[in-house]
């Protein structure tokens, strides 16, 4: 965006689209451009089916039972489809890792955590057991667990434990990139809150950059320095993590929709205006914007042809209705 | 000094709970561990309460307690004066058709096999004394009562071809196949997308204006609790310890693991650490001593050690459990 201080990117999306096998083959992200700078925590707001998930494994090269039919995704420059087998191994952990959303099966249940770590520290770095046992232990403290925690099973864990050991292990090896796919869900409120507030301060002193996946607004919102928001396999919208929750600021129809859709805390009464209908049918999409069936503003043009992401003002946004009436204001003002 | 709840209490109860204690085998060790420990707490006729805790609080036992799906290990349930906390067979279906449950996963709670129409024909059935016709009928009407619409297309759809929001419209549908007086909600959005969160929760405040229904809505989300509930009781370790018309205890909680909660929630803008001194789970044992949230209190005092404070008035709609408000 306008950005003055040219910030290196970490990770590249350029026209990335995706298909799942079919017969027929279903297109669930369609044309995704994005980037992400080095240092910043980028959310990528969507809900289900929306196509952020099956993005987030796509960065890894981790897809199942999908393909990557065009575009091109780089990850420090290099790009992560033209890496042979053995170089792609190398490059992931090193240098981009994932949290998973359950974090009970991403551990395995019959090994220690402590010889997950070693066991993952070993495999990409040439160190002894008892070097790889000790940078575990300083892996855990960064995520506030205790030093016995390294003997234990993952059920002996509760769920807050098991994410931070998640955490601990995605940071393990000091990735430039970590992806976070719904990193708190299914935790409780405030477990949620001190593991959010534990990834921002890891993330303020070692400068990971992260992609932060999430359905839930305000959350992402509270941690975000940007946010992207996906309906039906598109970004719709990238804003300022602070104007994302803001009603009053210029959004796409849709992110008004999800900013007005649950009750809010702050405020004299709790409203929630849900959005009518349900997302489109990946496999049958209307000709045109992809909201236009559940959008309160949509315009004759909008069942025509599909809107391109532009920006207006301080975001960037596909959609006729909002680039139009910023073009009025504009011609008002000039005239 | 005190206020007698009697004085204040809300004008047509429809269950009255009274020191309600149910207990499951420790699963370590000995002993026992109280989910729910010595609970009182009224419904008025329609009227929808909110029971807001995070896992470990008691609140999926204390609903499911109060339709009678688990039974007390000691306490009363008064519903509409009478105690159902014991009963059992003939007795026990018969409150089954005034109080039902709706599950959190609309996933799990349909079956898979059979259409939309066999699931809620069956209670329809049992329940209401209707014969073939008249089924079709009653089931399409439900249909149209949650709102899932033509009635007659969806009844012959399956549970995969629905969304989840449409999943959780069925299950509301069924509970409602035995004409109840009562329904407790379980979390019945929070495995929602929210763009339908909004349209679930209409639905439950039209159920509760037209049918009369009375409601016990259990949530983590403070936020939908405030909006669907003129009460809101907050839960920690088996016991309340606040309980107020929600607009209040949301905007001044008095109780510290109130603030705690709150302080915590995604939206409420609270930025710095958070008010407690330790993240331990919550101490379930039935013999514990002193108060419920004292290890992870900010406040916790000397007396919190020894003494459980009980849930006291501090005005005429406000309870609170804990002893920096008590004399």
């Amino acid at each position: 965006m306008s950005e003055s201080v040219p910030n290196d990117v970490v990770l590249s999306l350029r026209h990335v689209t995706i298909a799942y096998n079919g017969p027929p083959p279903v297109t669930v992200v369609r044309d995704v451009s994005l980037d992400v700078y080095s240092g910043e925590i980028l959310g990528l707001i969507g809900e289900s089916g929306s196509g952020k998930s099956t993005l987030a494994y796509a960065i890894m090269r981790i897809l199942k039972n999908g393909t990557m039919t065009s575009g091109a995704i780089t990850v420090n420059g290099r790009n992560v489809y033209g890496m042979s087998a053995e170089e792609l191994r190398r490059f992931r952990w090193r240098e981009m890792a994932m949290v998973f959303q359950t974090a009970m099966n991403a551990l395995n249940p019959v090994l220690t955590v402590g010889e997950q770590m070693v066991d993952t520290l070993q495999s990409h770095l040439s160190l002894g057991r008892r070097e790889a046992r000790a940078r575990a232990l300083e892996l855990l403290s960064l995520v506030r667990l205790d030093a016995s925690v390294l003997d234990s099973y993952p059920h002996e864990l509760s769920g807050g434990m098991r994410q931070r050991v998640v955490i601990a292990i995605a940071i393990a090896l000091n990735p430039r990139l970590v992806i976070m796919d719904e990193p708190t869900t299914g935790l409780d409120v405030v477990v949620q809150r001190t593991i959010l507030d534990e990834i921002v301060d890891i993330q303020r002193r070692h400068h990971y950059t992260i992609l932060f996946i999430s359905h839930d607004f305000p959350l992402v919102s509270s941690i975000a320095d940007r946010v992207a928001v996906m309906y039906a396999g598109q970004i719709v919208e990238i804003s300022e993590g602070r104007a994302i929750q803001d009603v009053g600021h210029v959004h796409h129809p849709y992110t008004q929709g999800l900013i007005r859709a649950v009750p809010q805390l702050i405020g004299d009464e709790p409203t929630a205006i849900g959005i009518p209908g349900n997302p489109p049918d990946p496999r049958n999409l209307p000709v045109g914007c992809a909201y236009q069936d559940r959008c309160p503003l949509v315009q004759p043009i909008c069942r025509r042809e599909g809107p391109q992401l532009t920006p207006v003002g301080d975001i960037v946004v596909a959609c006729h209705v909002v680039q139009q009436e910023e073009a009025n204001v504009h011609g008002l003002g000039s005239s | 000094m005190a206020w007698d709840p009697r004085e204040v209490s809300t004008p047509s109860v429809l269950l009255d709970v009274q020191d309600l204690v149910v207990r499951f085998p420790a699963k370590r060790g000995k002993g026992w561990i109280a989910p729910v420990n010595h609970v009182s707490l009224t419904v008025g006729h329609r009227e929808t309460i909110a029971l807001v805790g995070e896992s470990g609080s008691g609140k999926t036992t204390l609903g499911r307690t109060l339709v009678r799906l688990l039974k007390p290990h000691a306490g009363h349930i008064f519903y509409q004066g009478q105690d159902v906390a014991q009963w059992t067979g003939r007795q026990l279906s018969a409150y089954h058709r005034s109080a039902q449950l709706i599950f959190q996963d609309p996933y799990g709670s349909l079956n898979p096999v059979h259409t939309i129409g066999t699931q809620l024909a069956l209670p329809v059935r049992l329940h209401r004394p209707a014969k073939g016709a008249d089924v079709t009928a009653e089931v399409e009407a439900l249909l149209q009562d949650v709102g899932l619409t033509p009635a007659a297309e969806m009844r012959d759809k399956y549970p995969h071809e629905l969304s989840g929001g449409q999943r959780q419209r069925v299950a509301i549908a069924r509970a409602l196949a035995v004409n109840p007086e009562f329904i407790v909600a379980d979390e019945p959005i929070s495995m929602l997308d929210v763009s339908i969160r909004a349209g679930i929760l209409h639905l439950l405040q039209k159920l509760n204006r037209d049918l009369g229904l009375s409601m016990v809505y259990i949530t983590h989300d403070l936020a939908s609790a405030w909006y669907i509930a003129q009460r809101i009781l907050v839960m920690y370790a088996g016991v309340i310890v606040e309980a107020g018309p929600s607009r209040d205890v949301v905007k001044q909680p008095q109780h510290p693991y109130t603030q705690l909660l709150l302080a915590a929630s995604p939206g409420a803008q609270f930025s710095g650490p958070l008010p407690e001194r330790s993240t331990r789970p919550p101490n379930l044992a039935i013999d514990r001593v002193g108060c419920a949230f004292q290890d992870r209190c900010p406040h916790v005092m000397e007396r919190c050690r020894r003494e459980t404070p009980a849930l006291r008035h501090t005005d005429a709609s406000r309870e609170v459990a804990c002893f920096l408000h008590s004399d």
